[in-house]
């Protein structure tokens, strides 16, 4: 039995991981350091907008396997005008 | 002299008449000098409503100027202006013209003055925004467009009808003030503007023309319709209760779908719906901060959003397709357009630095109530989602190796400007906002660039960044495939359409059983009678017949001589 190859890296993931971490950096040093954070309800703990970042990604995350899961249409030759609308080859 | 009463919309509605025996070279410059001269007139007059003209016994005013309305004309000129530019690549005059009609028509709903002209403009919107679907050459667009005139015509007959029954409660149709949902004319109109925002159940429609319209057409399709809701809703509905809760649906239903969505034009349509729920919530808050946002955050919406659909026009005319799951490859072939395109999901994200971050800032600052807790986390995490959906992973997608060589083939240069433009306004504005707070109607004291504003947005950004990025890597995130999301229309395009079919074919057969059972009845009966005429012209051809005709005469005589 042979496993699926792994699929191919982005070029760009290494940017962009660049950014995230050095955006994250940033927003938690001064959040520690200097205490600029958000002054209502749980934004005024410490951390709590990189909590709120990652709970979004969480809910795309779920939400997208949901989606895919529950939502996605099972499409037909000759019925994929909704898939095709925005690819004209 | 009297004063120039010409509202700025009509600048572009009677442009768009000449546009049509325009030649190519022309049809480009003539949206953007339309766009400026009508910008011209905007910024000419005093705020202010014109005097009213009577039409059928009722008073119309063609413009009346304030604030409000300013804010939301400057965004959608400048939106014409970037796509007017944009328009140069290609070679459609019709859609041109639908394009300048649909825009003239958005900007004269927002200067009229009375509710009258307002419906004519809102229909004559929801025909242009048809049209400009018709003019698409995409396969299935006619369909769209045809399903748009359905959501338009309903949306026009329910406001037409809500006026009718406004007026007829005595209200004057050209005082615009705030309507009561509980009144009946009310209720009609918060129904039609309800479907002109996207409110659940009525939040299809956008993202259903945008994907089937052209490069252009979807750029302009983001800009001038939803945005033309808020301002209604603004005007005729600010503190409405309801309008919190409609908002806040519209943001996870737009967020649910945005991330998911495989078409990156329909996910920027959901990333609209969004916005537009927030910019919703915001009025049905209705405090001057929450109002001023609302405002502020809908001249960023149209900003950013106007930029991306361009964007990925552009990748869409050259690399002939923006399916998340296709677009292996484009960093490579379409190198500046890939930058760009980074730029518009930066923008979209509410990047510190850009317009969006700036109105939502503001809208934070807005909804931090206590017992609205739950709106103000939906804001502030909504920055998130965008940046997974329309950020990471287009950006992913497009820098990942095809596997085949191909040359680099950019999209054309009138594309990247206009979307440069764009996505150069979005900066603009992100960088120096106070201008846009300065065009607010409410005093706004709000600094968006501060520590406290700036450094958490990074930390949210970030760690969203690092997280997706992170469950990509142990391969949790799902992945890009080719895949169609059912939406609620899908029951209207599918099991309703199939009981509607089913139903008329019943019907058609019921009525096809009730001719043949009426054709045989009147052939027999006709057959009976005729054997009976012929026994009446034979009364002795046998005995029976002979009996039962006396029969029948002694009857009818006995009945006339008991009647007389």
């Amino acid at each position: 039995m042979t496993n699926a190859p792994p699929p191919q890296r982005s070029g760009a993931t290494g940017l962009l991981l660049v950014f995230s971490i050095t955006a994250l950096l940033v927003g938690l040093g001064f959040d520690l350091g200097a205490g600029s954070r958000v002054r209502f309800w749980i934004g005024d703990q410490p951390a709590a907008a990189a909590a709120v970042g990652v709970a979004g990604v969480l809910f795309a995350v779920l939400a997208s396997h949901a989606a895919r899961l529950v939502l996605a249409a099972r499409s037909k030759p000759h019925q994929q005008e909704s898939s095709d609308a925005s690819s004209h080859t | 002299m009297p004063a120039l009463t010409l509202n700025p919309g009509f600048v572009p509605i009677i442009a768009a008449l000449f546009i049509l025996a325009m030649p190519r070279t022309l049809r480009s410059p003539m949206i953007v000098v339309t766009a400026l001269a009508a910008f011209w007139l905007l910024l000419d007059h005093e705020f202010g409503a014109a005097s009213a003209m009577a039409q059928m016994g009722l008073p119309v005013v063609l413009l009346n100027l304030d604030e409000l309305n300013r804010i939301f004309g400057i965004a959608l000129l400048i939106a014409l202006i970037a796509i007017g530019i944009y328009s140069g690549a290609r070679r459609n005059r019709y859609e041109d013209a639908a394009i300048l009609l649909l825009a003239g028509s958005a900007v004269s709903a927002l200067f009229v003055g009375d509710l009258i002209s307002f419906v004519a403009a809102l229909a004559l919107g929801g025909l242009a925004a048809a049209w400009v679907t018709f003019a698409s050459p995409l396969e299935g667009a006619s369909r769209a467009g045809a399903r748009l005139l359905i959501w338009h015509g309903l949306e026009g007959l329910l406001f037409l009808v809500g006026v009718a029954f406004h007026l007829s409660a005595g209200a004057q149709a050209s005082v615009v003030g705030r309507l009561d949902v509980t009144s009946i004319g009310g209720a009609f109109i918060f129904a039609a503007l309800m479907i002109r925002v996207g409110a659940p159940m009525a939040h299809v429609w956008l993202k259903d023309v945008v994907s089937h319209a052209s490069p252009t057409g979807a750029a302009a399709l983001s800009a001038f319709t939803t945005m033309l809701g808020v301002y209604a809703l603004a005007r005729l509905f600010p503190s409405e209760p309801l309008l919190v809760w409609i908002g806040g649906a519209m943001m996870v239903i737009g967020a649910f779908y945005a991330v998911a969505e495989d078409d990156l034009r329909r996910a920027a349509a959901y990333g609209v719906t969004v916005q537009t729920g927030i910019c919703t919530a915001l009025v049905g808050l209705g405090t001057p901060l929450a109002l001023a946002a609302a405002e502020g955050h809908g001249f960023a919406t149209i900003l950013s959003f106007v930029a991306l659909q361009l964007m990925l026009g552009a990748v869409l005319e050259r690399h002939g397709s923006v399916l998340v799951s296709h677009l292996a490859g484009v960093g490579r072939t379409m190198p500046l357009s890939a930058i760009l395109l980074l730029g518009c999901g930066l923008a979209v994200a509410a990047t510190p630095g850009l317009a969006l971050f700036a109105s939502q800032s503001a809208s934070l600052e807005a909804s931090a109530q206590w017992d609205l807790r739950w709106l103000w986390a939906l804001i502030w995490v909504t920055p998130a989602v965008m940046l997974v959906a329309l950020l990471l992973r287009p950006s992913l997608a497009a820098y990942t190796p095809s596997g085949d060589v191909k040359p680099i083939r950019e999209a054309p240069f009138s594309m990247l400007l206009g979307a440069g433009l764009a996505l150069f306004l979005c900066f603009a504005v992100g960088l120096a906002p106070r201008w846009l707070f300065d065009l607010m109607p409410a005093e706004i004291s709000f600094q968006p660039f501060v520590l406290d504003r700036v450094t958490p947005q990074f930390q949210l950004l970030g760690a969203a960044g690092v997280a997706y990025l992170g469950l990509r890597m142990v391969r949790a995130a799902p992945r890009e495939r080719g895949v169609s999301l059912l939406d609620i229309d899908a029951l209207y395009r599918g099991p309703l359409t199939a009981a509607g079919r089913w139903a008329g074919v019943l019907g058609l057969r019921m009525y096809g059983a009730w001719q043949s059972w009426t054709r045989r009845s009147s052939q027999s009966a006709a057959k009976s009678l005729e054997t009976l005429a012929n026994a009446c012209d034979r009364p002795y051809g046998s005995s029976g017949t002979a009996a039962v005709t006396f029969v029948c005469l002694g009857a009818v005589l006995l009945v006339m001589f008991l009647v007389r």
